[in-house]
């Protein structure tokens, strides 16, 4: 009976032998890709969207609270910040742990570039521009990753390794630099067409930006942990100074007016740019959270997020810079009979906060406008201002890169003209005095003052102020100077590697036990 | 001298016991001689013998004993054809037998021959009464045919029984004869033949309900021989409640299973799990079988009047026939079938009105003012943010109820047309229904129509044709309810932590956003103007042969399946009157399409105590789907809504295709022996395209055994149990639920605009090829006991299971370091152990009162046992509201557990050097410090509570009293925990709802003359708030009264058109008994298993009043 019912759906259902094959139909498999000029451009693309992804949220860049220019408020979701604003350090911060998978994301998608671009049916400059993305991407998130955890494992190829054991920091700097000058060797001055380049300068890192971010890797191995010293700071300053004496030729130059540098519409392809981050915001998940980030809750649009440090605000001299960077009027949300808003300073006790505000990344050019016009009389308008923008995040921008020149020459042999030149040029934009003939520890304290202020608050720079005080190992020292009414630093910071590396995130603990340790 | 039927005596010998037998054995063997030696004897006995018979009304059977003691005669008969009970009078002396005879068989249909000594009884046939052929259909009270219905002609042996289709010939019946219907479980019904040829009868059932035919996925079993775990719904169980939705259907009336709203939205998610969810990333929907199809969507657009009865296949046993789907249960149902030879015309409708069933206390937009100046002063401010007169004018307003706003009355209509009717062969019903629901919470709505139709023809004696087709169409409209996040699709929360003295327009007539409270746009803008809308098309049809084959016992049925759904989605973001500072809208349209082939073949034959079935199965499934999106940003005018995208900048665009297939082969065997042992096993292999070669085929076998202890002796002996069996099953099911394509490796898109505005195509390998994966699998025990008491007026089930699931489809973490993410393996295991308990009881029934009662409780624990070595895995995203992920798994804890801190209330006075330890005041909240290291920080944190329930129960109670029919069903959920954010956001300051919007935040704030609260003070900068944490953990526990109805059944004379008139009145969600404070202890915005248990704005369920009218021609 069993034989002739067998034999019976036999012979009505002869399935076809490739039914249960899967038909990947529109898809893409990595067997079959770089086969084509294009596969090597996407790949480069999906790399630069998670690489944007690291500074979209101001937040994400959490290191930047250790710092003593940033403040939060320790309530609500503000309370992941304040932690390390307090140096309360917790392994399951979920911003810490999003800063150091998305770097590592990044670096996997540089390696998917590095391990298979020569794949590609393309003449070898036409791999070289892109590769040598690809290596910059990779040294620029590894400089991140060991600046901030210390001994990191490295990582080169896609398979996963549960086991990967964390390298000595030197052994991550060797990566890293080997990584910047191929890069440096490979990519050119300028892209000449888009998407590489747009509006006059290299939306992707150019050679500029892979010397700016050799040189940033020498003066850092020059400070704490690896303090190899003088010899560093002149490798580091002989770098800046390949990018400073060709200026033209990279196309780099100082926003004249700096309050340009805080508005959308001119910020984001300034000339100033050496290396930037592009965001968009009709494109999803390419947004810049900003603009609300920073705003004061009386607006209405402010989330309170970030706030200046109140010791870092009276430090920072008056001048085109600081109303350009700093808001100190607050929205009470009301008008006066006239039709115009009535503000509180700052400082006003009926404030909720009692603090300033940045706007560096606020003005959509747009929606929202702050003035306060020589007689003191302050105009504001808010039209609906998205928690959204497009704005550009600067990781290396021409006014730094002059005074980091200035820093390595001043930790180095010594300030020289140049030196001067680049400190005056910026320092003459924010409308400050020209300094000339300091001694050598006064021109250490001034470069040092001049670089925290002008690359405070949040703006994405690779070589910003928490990097600053690690390498100077004055990270610790601000327990000394913070004003009291700031939120409480932890008593029991020092200069250990427990305050000045971060913890590796719960996550991964959790997944690698031994990363616990 | 007459003619004598032999073989109608010979026909009944099975029947009887064994002396009967004997006898019977013994007039057989006579009765052949006298028909082959056809030899007449002298009667010269009973010529010649004469007797005193005298009786006064004693029994014929006595009579005739009396004449065997008192002479030679000797009686043959059969006394199911005599009757031999009857009481008679005879009076006779010195008389000769005939004539005794005569007199005792007086008027009684019998009569008899005389061989020599042996007188033969047989009963007579009237010469003149007309014999004729009746024909009929048999049904159940739902109209259902009823196949295999004994019909017997009374006091004969002539019997047929009735085809597949209920239907039945029987001839030569004689006019005064009377039909018998009997069918187990059914209560046996006479009817006089009279002048009728045509004779349908409906059967009930009888309070013995274990005998009904139940469905087992590829065929049907009579309850009594079932020896898996089932859970039937019949439609007499839901009937007398206005159920809108399938999935409603079982909450509560089926054991095992738990169903739950997870909103009270008219299109939002239901949850349906059987025994607890076995799979962390691999799915826990049941697999859905419809009239023998696999489709889900079939399932949820059927209208609740077309089930005839739904099925759930719980064990092992039952659900290895399903293989590779079966692992989380499997819901089958039946669908209400024409009636042969019976028109019928069904008009009913159901008009309902819903109502918030519970609100908030929410502070006046005075009372909030007054408190918004109170806290700026407290806080050092030297001028008030409202002045004396806005707060006047506050008190005159009444500012702006948000809550009010949000919430409107909302009416649902329901109507439905049924047509059902047939000839000799064939019978049909066709169906069209029409929903157009309003949800309660404004703006969202939900229209639903419906059409289906259901032929069945008897084309040959061996072949039967049915064909079915179901189409629908439905357009859901703001029925959002992802609801975790304080985010713009939360417009509840929002709206909940509005300040009420905000206006809703400014003066240009624009939206106002909050600037004190909340950081979100307008909600009530959002629901009314925003648009999120679901458009829904979808066809179904199947076609069946069923062919009886030339070898006796032996059918074969080939089945064809095909659906068809397209859905729609369309957005609009708008920002006209300044609700979001930009506009977009976007389309995405997904075509599905299901092909499904079934060949079943089967053997069904009894051998004298033995009773075989086996069924050979080969099926094929296909699915496809074909997707297509579009977005477009800052629109030119919105007055076009989504429909014109053009206007707009592009966004965003895509397509895609994927395909899964399975081939499936499936043998079973179900043998019984001595209707006493039953024994059944099946094997399953399946084949999935998801895998990748070798691992594409798994094996799923099961085994089963029961034993009706009931039959034994020593059981029946006691005359306690009316029925009682034991089962025992142990198989093993599989998961196969992940996406097509997964185990590839293929690239992923990752697009990115470089800073413009359009996007770069982006590809790279975020995913890695798994090549060794395979399915996940079930391996299931089930103990089970059936027992009936009273008559059967008292039925109980009690199961009990444990179920390991092993070699999960698990997403293992991948570290970090090497790009994060997941991969699936065969890793892990998860355990449901618990206990199904069904009580059925039948407290009253007379003849006017009628009360039947079922309850229900299921316990189910849930265990993750292993995930590959990792302790603990957060999954999801971060809760911004709370700032960390709250969801958690843990290896020893249920699947859904919740993370968090310890709250221990909040700092009294005199704690208040402990407090400082920590840099926190009195009135600060206080939480457990697991690492005593005096910092609050996720050191702190642990498993604090857990989404799912332990126990789950349903009580159905069905009162009839005359023509009033009553329907009381109360259903109810143990164990759960409910984290509600919705009660924090509105009691306490936090970072997007900066401020306090309810009376409790107010009202019970801490203060030193209130310490023992739990809303810390606002005033205090060390208050350190953490939502997450056992400080709104609340119990979810609850029972409720879900439905209560009356319905009144007009009476009709029989003449009338009308055969039924019924008009109803119900009350759903009358009433719920919970501690828990927010809205619905029930809903929580969330379907999932692994993140589930918070409640933040969830879309509460409705209280509903429904009239409904009923009228069949």
């Amino acid at each position: 009976m069993k034989k002739y019912s067998l034999i019976f759906l036999a012979f009505l259902f002869v399935a076809c032998s490739d039914f249960l094959e899967e038909d990947p139909r529109g898809k893409l498999s990595p067997d079959n890709f770089f086969q084509s000029k294009n596969d090597l451009d996407m790949a480069i693309t999906a790399m630069y969207y998670y690489s944007i992804q690291l500074n979209q949220q101001p937040g994400r860049m959490i290191y930047t609270y250790c710092a003593d220019d940033v403040t939060s408020q320790n309530a609500g979701n503000k309370t992941r910040w304040a932690e390390f604003d307090m140096f309360n350090f917790n392994s399951g911060n979920s911003e810490m742990g999003n800063w150091y998978a998305y770097l590592w994301r990044t670096v996997k998608a540089a390696n998917f570039v590095i391990n298979n671009a020569e794949r590609t049916p393309a003449s070898e400059e036409y791999i070289n521009e892109r590769l040598g993305q690809a290596y910059l991407m990779r040294a620029y998130c590894y400089f991140h990753l060991v600046r901030i955890w210390g001994k990191i494992p490295i990582i080169t190829t896609l398979e996963p390794d549960y086991d990967a054991p964390r390298e000595d920091v030197a052994k991550v700097y060797e990566l890293i630099e080997s990584d910047c000058k191929q890069a440096e060797k490979m990519l050119p001055i300028n892209f000449d067409s888009e998407p590489f380049s747009r509006n006059g300068i290299n939306v992707a890192g150019a050679k500029g930006a892979a010397k700016a971010l050799l040189a940033s890797v020498y003066m850092t191995e020059a400070g704490w942990p690896l303090k190899k010293g003088t010899e560093y700071y002149e490798k580091a300053a002989s770098k800046f100074k390949e990018i400073i004496d060709n200026e033209s030729e990279y196309g780099y130059s100082l926003e004249p007016n700096i309050i340009d540098l805080t508005i959308e519409t001119t910020a984001n392809y300034s000339k100033e740019i050496v290396w930037g981050e592009f965001h968009n915001v009709d494109l999803s998940n390419q947004h810049f959270m900003g603009p609300r980030f920073e705003l004061p809750e009386e607006t209405g649009l402010g989330w309170c997020d970030l706030m200046p440090e109140l010791e870092f605000f009276r430090s920072m001299p008056d001048g085109s810079r600081k109303d350009a960077f700093i808001l100190q009027y607050v929205f009470t949300g009301k008008y006066n009979d006239d039709g115009t808003p009535i503000m509180l300073k700052w400082d006003d006790p009926a404030t909720n906060q009692k603090h300033p505000y940045f706007r560096k990344n606020v003005d959509d050019g747009a929606t929202w406008d702050y003035n306060i016009d020589s007689d003191g009389k302050v105009t504001y308008t808010n039209g609906g201002l998205s928690w959204k923008s497009s704005r550009t995040k600067f990781l290396f921008r021409y006014a730094d890169i002059l005074l980091m020149y200035a820093e390595a020459k001043a930790f180095g042999n010594g300030a020289d003209a140049l030196a001067y030149t680049c400190i005056n040029r910026v320092r003459t934009r924010a409308g400050l005095n020209e300094l000339s003939g300091l001694s050598a520890e006064a021109f250490k304290k001034a470069v040092l003052d001049e670089r925290r202020w002008e690359t405070c608050g949040m703006e994405g720079s690779i070589m910003g102020r928490f990097f600053t005080m690690q390498r100077h190992e004055i990270l610790h020292k601000q327990k000394e100077y913070r004003d009291p009414n700031e939120l409480p630093l932890n008593p029991g910071l020092t200069l250990s590697e427990d305050f000045y590396y971060f913890p590796i995130p719960d996550r991964e603990v959790l997944i690698v036990p031994s990363y616990g340790d | 001298m007459k003619k004598i039927n032999y073989l109608l005596i010979s026909k009944t010998i099975e029947k009887y016991r064994k002396t009967k037998a004997y006898k019977i054995m013994r007039i057989l063997l006579i009765f052949m001689m006298i028909g082959i030696l056809n030899v007449n004897a002298i009667n010269s006995y009973s010529q010649n013998t004469h007797m005193d018979v005298r009786f006064k009304n004693t029994s014929i059977k006595r009579i005739l004993k009396f004449i065997e003691d008192k002479s030679e005669f000797y009686f043959i008969y059969d006394a199911s054809v005599i009757n031999v009970d009857k009481k008679v009078s005879v009076n006779m002396q010195n008389k000769l037998i005939p004539e005794i005879l005569d007199q005792i068989f007086n008027g009684v249909n019998v009569e008899y021959k005389i061989t020599d000594r042996q007188i033969a009884l047989t009963k007579a046939l009237n010469a003149v009464q007309q014999i004729k052929s009746i024909t009929g259909i048999v049904t159940d009270k739902d109209g259902s045919p009823i196949p295999g219905v004994t019909v017997m002609i009374k006091g004969t042996n002539k019997g047929v029984i009735t085809d597949s289709n209920g239907a039945y010939t029987i001839n030569d019946v004689p006019d005064d004869a009377t039909l018998v219907f009997s069918f187990i479980g059914m209560k046996t019904q006479e009817i006089m033949v009279g002048k009728q040829s045509v004779i349908n009868v409906t059967m009930e059932f009888d309070i013995i309900s274990l005998d009904e035919v139940v469905s087992i996925g590829y065929g049907t079993v009579k309850k009594s021989d079932m020896t898996g775990s089932i859970s039937a719904v019949r439609s007499k169980d839901f009937s007398e409640a206005p159920i809108q939705r399938m999935e409603e259907v079982l909450q509560g009336r089926a054991s095992g299973v738990t169903v739950t709203n997870s909103s009270g939205s008219p299109a939002g998610n239901i949850r349906i799990r059987i025994r607890g969810a076995n799979s962390i990333n691999g799915g826990n929907e049941p697999l859905y079988v419809i009239d023998g199809v696999t489709d889900s969507y079939l399932f949820k657009s059927l209208d609740v009047n077309d089930i005839a009865s739904i099925e759930v296949l719980k064990d092992a046993s039952a659900t290895a026939i399903y293989g590779s789907r079966g692992a989380n249960g499997v819901i089958l149902v039946t669908t209400k079938k024409g009636k042969k030879k019976e028109f019928n015309l069904t008009f009913e409708t159901q008009q309902s009105f819903a109502t918030i069933a519970k609100q908030y206390d929410m502070l006046s937009a005075a009372e909030y003012a007054g408190f918004y100046n109170e806290y700026r002063r407290k806080l050092g401010s030297d001028h008030d943010y409202f002045s004396d007169e806005e707060i006047a004018e506050f008190k005159k307003t009444g500012g702006t109820d948000w809550q009010d706003l949000m919430f409107d009355n909302a009416y649902t209509q329901n109507y439905k047309l049924s047509v059902s009717g047939g000839s000799d062969r064939i019978n049909y019903i066709v169906s069209g229904n029409i929903r157009s629901a309003d949800g309660i919470l404004v703006g969202s709505e939900y229209d639903r129509y419906n059409i289906r139709s259901n032929i069945n023809a008897d084309t040959f004696d061996w072949l039967n044709i049915n064909f079915s087709v179901n189409g629908s169409y439905s357009k859901a409209n703001n029925n959002s309810d992802n609801q975790n996040n304080y985010g713009h699709n939360n417009t509840i929360a929002t709206a909940l932590t509005y300040s009420p003295t905000n206006p809703l327009f400014d003066s240009n007539g624009n939206w106002v956003a909050d600037n004190i409270s909340s950081v979100l746009d307008n909600p009530y803008g959002v629901r009314i103007q925003d648009k999120n809308d679901q458009e829904s098309k979808y066809f179904a049809s199947t076609l069946k042969f069923d062919f009886k084959l030339p070898v006796k016992g032996l059918t074969f049925s080939i089945l064809g399946f095909a659906s068809y759904r397209n859905t729609n989605n369309y957005v609009l973001y708008s920002s006209e009157k300044k609700l979001h500072p930009n506009n977009y809208a976007g389309n995405w349209n997904n075509q599905y399409s299901n092909l499904q082939n079934t060949n079943i073949l089967t053997y069904d034959r009894t051998f004298g105590k033995h009773k075989l079935t086996a069924t050979a199965v080969a099926e094929y499934n296909k699915y496809q789907t074909y997707s297509l999106y579009l977005t477009a940003n800052n629109l030119l005018t919105e007055s076009v809504e989504y429909w014109n995208l053009g206007i707009g900048s592009v966004g965003s665009f895509g397509n895609g295709y994927s395909k899964s297939t399975l081939s499936s082969y499936v043998g079973r065997l179900a043998y019984q022996f001595n209707n006493k042992y039953l024994l059944s096993a099946t094997i399953r292999r399946d084949g999935s395209s998801k895998f990748q070669d070798n691992n594409k085929w798994g094996n799923f076998p099961s085994a089963s055994v029961a034993w009706r202890v009931s039959e034994e002796p020593f059981i029946s002996n006691l005359n306690v149990f009316d029925q009682m069996k034991l089962r025992v099953s142990y198989g093993v099911t599989g998961n196969q639920a992940i996406g097509a394509y997964s185990t590839l490796g293929l690239l992923h898109r990752s697009n990115y605009g470089w800073g413009s505005a359009s996007n770069y195509p982006g590809y790279w390998a975020q995913n890695l090829p798994t090549p060794d994966l395979t399915w996940e699998k079930t391996y299931q025990y089930d103990i089970g006991l059936d027992m009936g008491f009273f008559n059967n007026r008292l039925r109980a089930t009690v199961d009990f299971y444990q179920k390991d699931t092993k070699d999960l489809l698990l997403r293992k973490a991948i570290p970090y370091y090497n790009g994060g993410g997941s991969v699936y393996k065969n890793l892990g295991h998860v355990k449901n152990r618990g206990y199904d308990i069904n009580l059925g009881f039948d407290p009253v029934q007379t003849k006017n009162v009628k009360w039947s009662s079922n309850f229900n409780i299921s316990y189910s624990k849930n265990e993750v046992i292993d995930m590959g070595g990792d302790e603990r895995l957060f999954v999801g995203a971060r809760n911004n509201t709370i700032g960390f992920q709250p969801y958690v798994l843990e290896v020893g804890k249920p699947m859904g557990s919740l993370w968090g801190y310890t709250w221990l209330g909040l700092w009294k006075t005199d704690e208040a050097t402990e407090a400082a330890k920590y840099g926190q005041h009195p009135g600060d909240n206080h939480f457990l410090d697991i690492n005593n290291d005096n910092i609050i920080n996720s050191d702190d944190q642990s498993v604090i509570g857990k989404a799912f329930p332990d126990y789950t129960l349903g009580w159905n109670n069905t009162v009839s009293i005359k023509n009033f029919d009553f329907n009381l069903f109360f259903q109810g959920s143990f164990g759960a925990d409910r984290l509600n954010l919705t009660r924090y956001t509105m009691s306490e300051a936090t970072s997007d709802a900066k401020f306090i919007t309810s009376k409790e935040g107010y009202y019970n704030m801490w203060t030193p003359d209130n310490q023992e609260t739990n809303i810390p003070n606002i005033y205090s900068v060390t208050i350190n708030t953490q939502g997450g944490s056992t400080q709104y953990l609340e119990s979810a526990n609850y029972v409720r009264l879900k439905n209560f109805s009356v319905a009144y059944n007009i009476p009709f004379k029989n003449t009338s058109q009308i055969s039924n008139f019924r008009i109803s009145c119900s009350a759903q969600n009358v009433f719920t008994i919970t501690n828990y404070s927010g809205y619905d202890p029930e809903v929580t915005g969330s379907v999932s298993d692994i993140l589930n248990g918070i409640e933040f704005g969830a879309y509460p369920l409705a209280r509903t009043f429904t009239l409904g009218l009923q009228l069949t021609f």
